[in-house]
């Protein structure tokens, strides 16, 4: 008894050290997982609707993802520029979201076929990408950037809304 | 030292004690290696797209701490891998049995308190497969591989194991 009760202690042992490995080991390599979580909440993504997009989105696509209702709008500005406003139902994820050392909620959030258009202020700024790139990096297969940003957004008259997260 | 004297079934270990014997021990048998693939499969669909499972323990809302959930995310599977390749050797037999009548247990308690909370979530159990659903069948399937597992420990893991190798090998110990 006491020695079945040893070998289950050591096999309890050995399961989190081989999981602590692998995890710290493929925190890195997450990218490589091929990984469609079907059938998990806040799915329900038809992976093609109409056919590939193109990563960079014009504001007809965007508007377009925004009417059909299944994609996740990701705000990368800084947190005070999205509570003065943002794109409606929008969630806040700017590139410190990534380089705190914690995985961002965001991505236990949503499924890795989640479809998600990351928008910033337009022209020049490269946050977008910068958080695109992290989301791929964690497996995110549909991701794509706004490109004329929150002001394009703003001056084609499409929905918004303020407040914090 | 001997395993086989704490068992409570007086099978020897050849099955000879008894005329039941040689079947329970048979059945045992069949059951340690079905479990032990079972076991194996499972650990590695999970490792095959961690993300997805990550997801399944969150949603149990048991675990909301993002450094607790991904630790579990991998040592899970782990477990699994190991205690499904020591019962498929039949090494350690009783420790592996007792740990994976443990881990069901565990598993089996969380999906009971998801449907007592009436959560709509997915198991998770065997990634996207084998029916991800939780409800009362989720808990049969977990009761019948729980009393699978219960005949594996009585058996000792039942004929062809490593461990009744290893016996074999001290004659002095065996049987």
């Amino acid at each position: 008894m006491t020695r079945t009760l040893i070998g289950i202690l050591v096999i309890a042992l050995l399961g989190q050290v081989a999981g602590a490995i692998d995890g710290s080991i493929r925190h890195v390599r997450i990218s490589a997982a091929p990984a469609v979580a079907d059938g998990q909440a806040g799915a329900g993504v038809e992976s093609e609707p109409g056919g590939e997009l193109p990563f960079f989105l014009d504001i007809a696509q965007g508007r377009a993802l925004f009417e059909a209702g299944d994609t996740i709008f990701a705000d990368a500005r800084p947190i005070d520029q999205y509570e003065q406003g943002h794109i409606a139902g929008a969630e806040h994820l700017d590139p410190d979201a990534f380089t705190s050392g914690e995985d961002p909620d965001f991505v236990y959030t949503y499924p890795y076929d989640q479809r998600i258009v990351i928008y910033c202020p337009g022209g020049e700024c490269d946050a977008s990408e910068l958080v695109a790139i992290r989301l791929q990096g964690y497996g995110y297969m549909n991701v794509h950037v706004l490109q004329p940003g929150y002001p394009g957004w703003v001056d084609a008259g499409l929905p918004t809304e303020v407040g914090a997260p | 030292m001997s395993e086989s004297a704490n068992t409570p079934v007086s099978c020897s270990a050849d099955g000879s004690g008894c005329p039941g014997c040689v079947v329970a021990k048979g059945m045992a048998t069949l059951f340690r290696v079905a479990l032990g693939a079972l076991f194996i499969f499972s650990g590695y669909v999970k490792l095959n797209d961690p993300q997805a499972f990550a997801f399944a323990i969150k949603g149990f809302k048991l675990v909301e701490n993002h450094d607790l959930i991904s630790q579990a995310t991998f040592s899970i599977p782990w477990t699994e891998l190991i205690i499904g390749a020591l019962l498929v050797l039949g090494l350690y037999t009783r420790a592996a049995a007792g740990a994976m009548l443990l881990m069901l247990a565990v598993f089996t308690g969380a999906i009971v308190s998801v449907i007592a909370r009436d959560i709509d979530t997915t198991c998770g159990c065997f990634g996207n497969f084998l029916g991800s659903k939780i409800d009362g069948s989720a808990v049969l399937r977990n009761a019948v591989l729980l009393g699978l597992a219960g005949v594996v420990l009585m058996h000792n893991g039942g004929f062809l194991t490593l461990d009744g190798w290893r016996r074999g090998r001290k004659p002095a110990q065996d049987g």
